[in-house]
């Protein structure tokens, strides 16, 4: 009679453990990613107010934009460019360097 | 007594020392490779810009054709020039001592390219965002900093002065700390290092005076008789800090600066020299430069500078010269007048408004009679967050446990905004699409005459004198208002009518159709003249091929004013030979293109076919592949590049030595535009939609001439047959790629990502391959029945295009 006691104490304990690490283990893949994103982790992290308002304004920035800037920047320099080397190669005294967009 | 004696004494050493100095100097002068005084000399130049940005739209290659006058003391230069987009035609830049003078007769308008700047020009400032094409012309008034930093950076012989070792035939490096800049020269160049040997400097070092690398010179030359010549200059830049102006106004001024990274990559520049007989003289001059990105490699923009002479005129004569080769004379006065009256005629005039543009209860009968798929997207929360203000100056771990709150709430509040998204969308797909109707003339009427109406309501109220006046002192104006419930209304009935013209069928209403106008007799005479004056100008050598092309793309203006296509597709023909035989092979496939489409237009598809074959034939056989998938992947050109590029790929894929990823990649794209003609063949018009509702006929006609010169050579169904298989064997071709596959080629796509979302995720920009693999995914996933959300970054892991 102990002894029956004894396997349904034991199932009753083996199924609860069961139940919980089940529920753990569902709860773990339910639970949403509560990961922070990046860009916002560095804006809590900013020590001073000046430094949070620069992240949160880079925060909104489209890059694809400055990189278009900065490529266009390169190019219309570019132009300038066989005049700035023809002229070094005609002068007297200038050691040929690349002038640089 | 003693005193004066010293401070002579010092004086005569002093003396000595600058003495001694300056004669070493001037032996320098020699070493190689420096400059060598000539007069003034002309030449031509053709520059290619590649448009290489990592992420945004795909452009087309710019070449621009100029002239330039240079001599020691001053420089010039005209665009004659500029395809495919003619922006930078008739810009004239002058430069001396002391100013920068720049001109544009096209945008004579706009102040900053209208001028003369003089010097000393200060410093760059912020660099301007550019946001839309037609902003080219800030970005040219800014070359003039070009120049100045230039001089900031260059090297004098005298600054080599003692480094004796030079000519004592050392190996070693030598270090030199350059002298400050005198006469408001402001000198960035603060130390050099110089590996030199037997009088040739083999290598340079340039920093400033933080001992920040400014960049590395490599010199090679050539032995020529007893001399050694200078053959290649290569120059290595690494990325470096640059200040970006956020939100220019008018008046050019930034809201705010950011700090930012310019030359991502590093750029790697030659130039390449060789001799130039000018006049009596032979001279070591610069031929060809070309600029690299450092780490891939990859060509960014090249020059080829051409037919040097020497040329005996003072500045003011320069200038003229300049006039007269770039400016607009008055045949191209005149030319710009028949083209305004005759190629781009407007609409004729709209009926006058029969019902009153206030009556909204007319518009909203309007949207429930057509009604459209429910695209709207729930709006964003955030309020609850913004409420959770942190009160600054508090405990620091307050502080931060507000901000914690904060953050979490908006996180919340985020998290919930993209539920309802889902939810909405969700809701939207099984709701089934309203069925696409003809919309009545009358209803057409009226909805087009609502959406002008109400944009004019919607414009912000003129500025106020004080509003003038503080643009004017500050450069900006904040205006805050927040709209009223009446203005809301408007802008959502606005959107509304919108959607229908974009979604319904608009039918042809008469007054959409220009007016069809032919040239009077005056104006045929008129033509004729100019006809023979650009035929004299295509055929002189000495305007240079910028000259020519420039005389020739009005002679097909003509044409096209004429009808008379015969001696376009002649024009056209000249026009290609020219550029081929300039070597400049990717113009040839973009502006052969351009021409080919103008045709199509014109419902001239037997001749655009006849062009066609040898244009593919020749772009397919001579681009590189790279240069072939920029072409395939430029936006704005609709079904007819689709169809276009698809004839060049076709020719690509026979061509042997393709690497696995490169067919893949031409597989890709071909199904992707074979999907594409497949669509659009099926409802032309709808395809065209966002042209339908600004230019309905002009929308509507190239759609129909299009499918037409499509359906010229062979049938709807024959595409049909087409696609699919074409799909299987990009999939193949991808899942042949192995490891690629998941890197390289995997399918991932930020086109679609906000700034911000992508800001905060600091997600890497996909690349052009991985958006073709996006493209080619989802095409994959419709056509097979393969059901799930777009692809994206978080869907990176599942390489869709195996799971058919």
């Amino acid at each position: 009679m102990r002894r029956k006691w004894t396997w349904i104490v034991r199932a009753a304990l083996f199924g609860v453990l069961a139940c919980v690490l089940l529920c753990l283990g569902m709860g773990a893949v339910k639970a949403p990613n509560r990961e922070m994103r990046p860009g916002l982790r560095r804006l809590m992290e900013a020590s001073t107010d000046e430094e949070r308002v620069t992240v949160r304004r880079g925060l909104q920035i489209n890059y694809t934009e400055q990189d278009w800037s900065l490529d266009e920047r390169e190019q219309m320099d570019f132009l300038l460019t066989p005049a700035l080397l023809v002229q070094e190669a005609i002068s007297d005294g200038i050691i040929l360097t690349y002038p640089e967009e | 007594m003693r005193q004066t004696h010293t401070s002579r004494r010092r004086l005569w050493v002093a003396v000595a020392l600058a003495a001694l100095s300056t004669a070493g100097g001037i032996g320098l002068c020699q070493i190689q490779p420096s400059g060598q005084k000539a007069g003034l000399i002309q030449f031509d130049v053709i520059s290619e810009l590649n448009m290489l940005t990592p992420s945004g739209p795909t452009l087309p290659n710019r070449v621009v054709f100029a002239r330039y006058w240079v001599c020691e003391d001053y420089y010039a230069a005209a665009v004659v020039r500029a395809e495919p987009y003619e922006d930078l035609r008739t810009l004239i830049v002058l430069s001396d001592k002391t100013g920068f003078r720049i001109d544009d007769e096209d945008h004579h308008e706009y102040v900053p390219v209208n001028t003369t700047y003089p010097k000393p020009l200060g410093e760059r400032g912020p660099i301007p965002v550019r946001t839309v094409l037609g902003s080219t012309p800030s970005f040219v008034a800014k070359t003039r900093f070009a120049e100045a930093e230039a001089a900031s950076r260059r090297v004098y012989a005298s600054d080599l002065g003692p480094a004796k070792s030079l000519k004592s035939g050392a190996n070693g490096v030598v270090d030199v700390n350059v002298p400050k800049g005198t006469g408001g020269i402001t000198r960035k160049l603060a130390h050099l290092k110089v590996r030199a040997k037997d009088d040739r400097i083999e290598s340079m070092e340039l920093f400033d005076s933080q001992e920040r690398q400014l960049g590395t010179m490599r010199y090679e030359y050539e032995r020529e008789g007893n001399t050694a010549q200078l053959t290649k200059l290569i120059a290595d830049w690494s990325a470096r800090p640059v200040k970006l102006g956020v939100d220019v106004n008018e008046a050019g001024s930034p809201k705010s600066v950011i700090d930012y990274v310019s030359h991502k990559g590093g750029r790697t520049s030659t130039v390449t020299y060789r001799n130039v007989t000018v006049g009596d003289r032979v001279l070591r001059l610069p031929v060809q430069v070309e600029v690299c990105r450092s780490d891939d490699k990859r060509l960014l923009r090249s020059a080829k500078l051409m037919t040097f002479k020497r040329v005996d005129l003072d500045k003011a004569g320069v200038w003229r010269a300049a006039r007269t080769f770039a400016g607009l004379s008055s045949e191209d006065l005149a030319l710009e007048r028949l083209r305004d009256k005759y190629l781009e005629a407007p609409p004729r005039k709209r009926r006058p408004l029969q019902v009153d543009p206030n009556d909204v209860a007319l518009a909203r009968r309007l949207i429930a009679k057509y009604p459209v798929p429910d695209v709207s997207k729930p709006s964003r929360p955030g309020r609850e967050a913004r409420m959770k203000r942190v009160v600054p100056g508090t405990d620091p771990n307050v502080e931060m446990q507000q901000r914690r709150t904060r953050a979490e709430a908006g996180r919340q509040e985020s998290a919930q905004w993209q539920d309802d998204i889902r939810a909405s969308r969700e809701q939207a797909a099984k709701t089934p699409a309203p069925k696409q109707m003809m919309v009545e003339p009358g209803d057409a009427r009226a909805i087009r005459e609502r959406i002008a109406r109400y944009g004019d309501m919607l414009l912000p109220p003129p500025l106020t004198e004080q509003e003038k006046a503080k643009l004017d002192s500050q450069g900006s104006v904040h205006r805050t208002s927040n709209p009223t419930e009446s203005e809301q209304e408007i802008k959502e009935l606005r959107r509304k009518l919108g959607r229908i013209l974009d979604y319904h069928r608009i039918p042809h209403l008469p007054e959409d159709k220009p007016k069809a106008v032919e040239p009077n007799e005056l104006d045929l005479k008129h033509i004729c003249q100019l006809q023979s004056h650009y035929e004299k100008l295509a055929m002189q050598q000495d305007r240079g091929l910028g000259g020519q092309l420039r005389a020739l793309g009005a002679l097909a203006q003509l044409d096209g004013i004429l009808h008379d296509y015969d001696a376009f597709e002649g024009h056209t023909v000249r026009y290609l030979q020219m550029i081929r035989d300039a070597g400049l092979v990717p113009m040839h496939m973009v502006g052969g293109f351009e021409h080919i489409r103008h045709l199509v237009k014109a419902g001239q598809y037997d001749k655009a076919n006849k062009l066609i074959k040898p244009w593919a034939d020749r772009s397919g056989a001579e681009n590189d592949a790279d240069a072939i998938f920029r072409f395939a992947d430029m936006q704005g050109y609709g079904p007819a590049l689709s169809w276009a590029s698809m004839q060049i790929i076709d020719r690509l894929l026979k061509r042997p030595g393709l690497s696995p990823v490169q067919r893949y990649e031409a597989l890709a794209l071909r199904a992707i535009n074979l999907d594409r003609i497949d669509g659009f063949l099926a409802d032309p018009e709808a395809s065209n939609s966002g042209r339908l509702a600004t230019d309905p006929e002009a929308g509507r006609n190239e759609s129909r001439a299009v499918s037409q010169w499509i359906l010229s050579t062979t049938t709807r169904t024959g595409i049909s047959r087409m696609v699919e298989p074409a799909v299987r064997q990009a999939v193949s071709a991808w899942e042949a790629l192995g490891p690629a596959r998941l890197s390289e080629a995997k399918p991932y796509s930020t086109e679609n990502m906000s700034p911000r979302a992508k800001n905060e995720m600091e997600v890497p920009d996909a690349t052009r391959l991985q958006e073709t693999s996006a493209q080619l995914d989802k095409i994959v996933r419709q056509r097979f029945g393969q059901k799930g959300a777009a692809t994206g970054p978080r869907q990176t892991k599942q390489p869709a295009p195996t799971r058919q």
